[in-house]
């Protein structure tokens, strides 16, 4: 019989029968198994994700994006000078991004400790701290017996010899790769003059492909405060007012500690806009040398409502002539356009500063609200992302927190990046019929930037 | 609680409606799998990364209505990266002499995997989800985000390979 089949009919046979053994393969028994495995892999996932949000937004890392715009000015007579000392090649690698950090180190601010702590398998040493009163760097190896686990640290953090917690808080990198030895930096700020003891307790828990231990790891370090305690910051008193665009600022002043400048800019009450922030504060000397924050560490604090301190890459040790501060735009939108609404029924905005700002979806589910926004950035805008949603509120007063937010390109279109946030009544006085929250950044500006010599 | 019901719910969060929707799409998800890769072993990993996947990626699904296309798309190309990245059509029995061939003809299977197996990845598809899982050609285009005019191209060339290998054996 086959052979009367015509090749169209064998194949159709051939494909039916094929059929017929795929829909008898029976399911295996552990299918379910494999399906909450998957669930697990993605919650863990999802759980280191978070940590890098939280970590990038509480830096401003957002707007940083444009790091792969800018060369790594690593200076290689620095570079050697410090590399020749033994292990503080490592060091170098983890400070290449500062100018101001890389002569801190050149002028022996580096104190070595050496202090470790060992946990089962793990291993913590605090190999060396770069400090002085205002910020603290602590570089640390931490390994493992085996090479195959993500092994990184999970909670951070510092205490006094009575064992209370000191200073405002860390910040650090999470590994994500599995390797057995890891050397890296947790940062630490004191926004205000702190008193620096002359004993420090770490404690840090690690964690194991995202399991964390359950005892933590502490190691007790003694600070030289001989290596800054003679450094004393100097002061450039400036107070020069820039007017762009009828909006008035002052800079007043810029001081300089070994580890950081510090630019503090008072903006007038009376301004009809709200600047956020500058696009590429920096101080430039004679020779084109410019000191721009970079890297890691907290880009500005606020003192009140009309003083904002930038915090730029130290010119402590570096000779110069003349000084000039610059920044390429400045952001800005008017006061009153701040606030965004959105109509809890319609899933809309009623409220919004221009036709940049789109919501796409609103989900509400009992306690848990979702948004998904998209926003229509220009050129100079497409590289980074824009931290705009501030605290959420309603019209009834709610609280909320935020439990997840992602931004993503668009790539179809590079002007268009989309948001998402997910945020958590915490509060109980009913189902809102309007949210509302003020726009923390948004990509308009004024329409030049400034430049003002200071020396 | 309806499909739709069940991917908003999933969307907020709900981590037992994200594995109930899953699980309504188990069968369907171990076929495809299996089909593409043709080992227990090779389809159970791919459901566990597609599970994953999905998980991470649900806020993406815009539409509700189609997460059963999306899931099964998304499954699609992890079968095929994966193939890719094997290399090689993974054959259950590739020792012919060893087949009995008085029942069910047998060999006639091996025939078909073989020249399964010399298809392009992307013809391999079509047959799948024509064949085996009955799609429509409309289904099949919308699923891989092509034309229609393509998949009956991509159909078109992959029976003829398809006929001029199997009819070598007769």
């Amino acid at each position: 019989m086959i052979t009367y089949m015509t090749h169209e009919e064998i194949v159709e046979q051939s494909l039916n029968e094929e059929k017929k053994h795929m829909q008898a393969v029976a399911l295996p028994d552990d299918l379910d198994h494999y399906i909450r495995q998957g669930m697990e892999k993605a919650k863990r996932m999802q759980a280191r994700r978070k940590r890098w949000i939280r970590y990038g937004t509480s830096l401003a890392a957002c707007s940083l994006i444009v790091g792969l715009l800018f060369s790594i000015r690593l200076s290689p007579v620095i570079a050697a000078y410090v590399s020749h000392i033994p292990g503080m090649e490592k060091l170098v690698e983890l400070i290449r991004d500062d100018k101001g950090l890389q002569r801190a180190a050149e002028h022996e601010m580096v104190q070595e400790i050496g202090e470790s702590a060992q946990q089962g398998p793990i291993h913590f040493q605090v190999d060396e701290v770069l400090m002085d009163e205002r910020r603290m760097l602590i570089f640390y190896t931490l390994s493992q017996d085996r090479s195959d686990q993500v092994l990184t640290l999970r909670k951070v953090e510092l205490l006094d010899t009575a064992g209370n917690p000191w200073g405002p808080g860390a910040s650090w990198s999470h590994n994500l790769e599995a390797k057995q030895t890891t050397k890296n930096r947790i940062d630490v700020y004191f926004p205000e003059k702190v008193e620096v003891p002359d004993t420090l307790q770490l404690r840090v828990t690690a964690s194991i492909d995202n399991v964390e231990q359950d005892t933590p790891m502490d190691v007790v370090f003694s600070i030289d405060k001989k290596k800054f305690i003679s450094l004393l910051p100097f002061t450039h008193e400036v107070n020069q007012e820039i007017k762009v665009d009828d909006q008035r600022f002052m800079v007043e002043s810029i001081t300089a500690y070994p580890t950081q400048t510090e630019v503090r800019i008072r903006f007038s009450p009376s301004n009809t806009k709200h600047i956020f922030d500058f696009d590429q504060l920096e101080l430039a000397d004679e020779r084109g040398n410019t000191y721009a924050f970079w890297g890691n560490g907290v880009p500005s604090s606020r003192e009140g409502t009309d003083v904002v301190v930038f915090h730029l890459e130290s010119i402590y040790f570096t000779k110069y002539e003349q000084l000039t501060l610059q920044a390429k735009g400045i952001r800005a939108l008017d006061k009153e356009k701040l606030a965004v609404t959105i109509d809890a029924r319609t899933g809309s905005l009623t409220k919004s500063p221009d036709e940049h700002l789109r919501l796409d979806a609103l989900r509400q589910n009992d306690d848990v609200v979702g948004m998904d926004f998209s926003m229509l950035v220009d050129e100079i805008d497409q590289s980074r992302y824009v931290d705009f949603l501030g605290e959420l509120t309603d019209d009834l007063g709610n609280e909320y927190d935020l439990l997840q937010s992602t931004s993503s390109s668009d790539y179809s279109s590079r002007n268009s990046q989309l948001y998402g946030h997910l945020f958590k009544r915490v509060t109980s006085k009913g189902i809102p019929s309007e949210y509302s929250f003020t726009l923390l950044s948004y990509p308009t500006r004024l329409t030049d930037g400034f430049r003002i010599k200071l020396k | 609680m309806n499909l739709e019901q069940l991917v908003r719910e999933a969307q907020q969060g709900d981590d037992q409606a994200f594995y109930q929707l899953i699980h309504m799409h188990k069968e369907r998800m171990y076929r495809v799998a299996y089909a593409f890769l043709r080992t227990e072993v090779d389809a159970l990993e791919a459901i566990q990364e597609a599970t994953c996947r999905a998980y991470l990626k649900l806020s993406t699904v815009k539409q509700p209505a189609y997460f059963t296309t999306w899931l099964t798309r998304l499954l699609i190309h992890l079968c095929i990266d994966e193939q890719k990245r094997k290399k090689r059509w993974v054959l259950e029995a590739t020792d012919r002499e060893s087949i009995d061939t008085s029942v069910d003809h047998p060999d006639e299977r091996i025939l078909l995997q073989t020249a399964m197996e010399r298809l392009s990845p992307i013809q391999r598809q079509v047959i799948i989800l024509k064949y085996f899982e009955d799609l429509t050609i409309r289904e099949i285009a919308s699923l891989l985000g092509h034309p229609e005019g393509t998949i009956k191209t991509w159909l078109h060339k992959a029976l003829g390979a398809l006929r001029h290998d199997l009819g070598k054996g007769w």
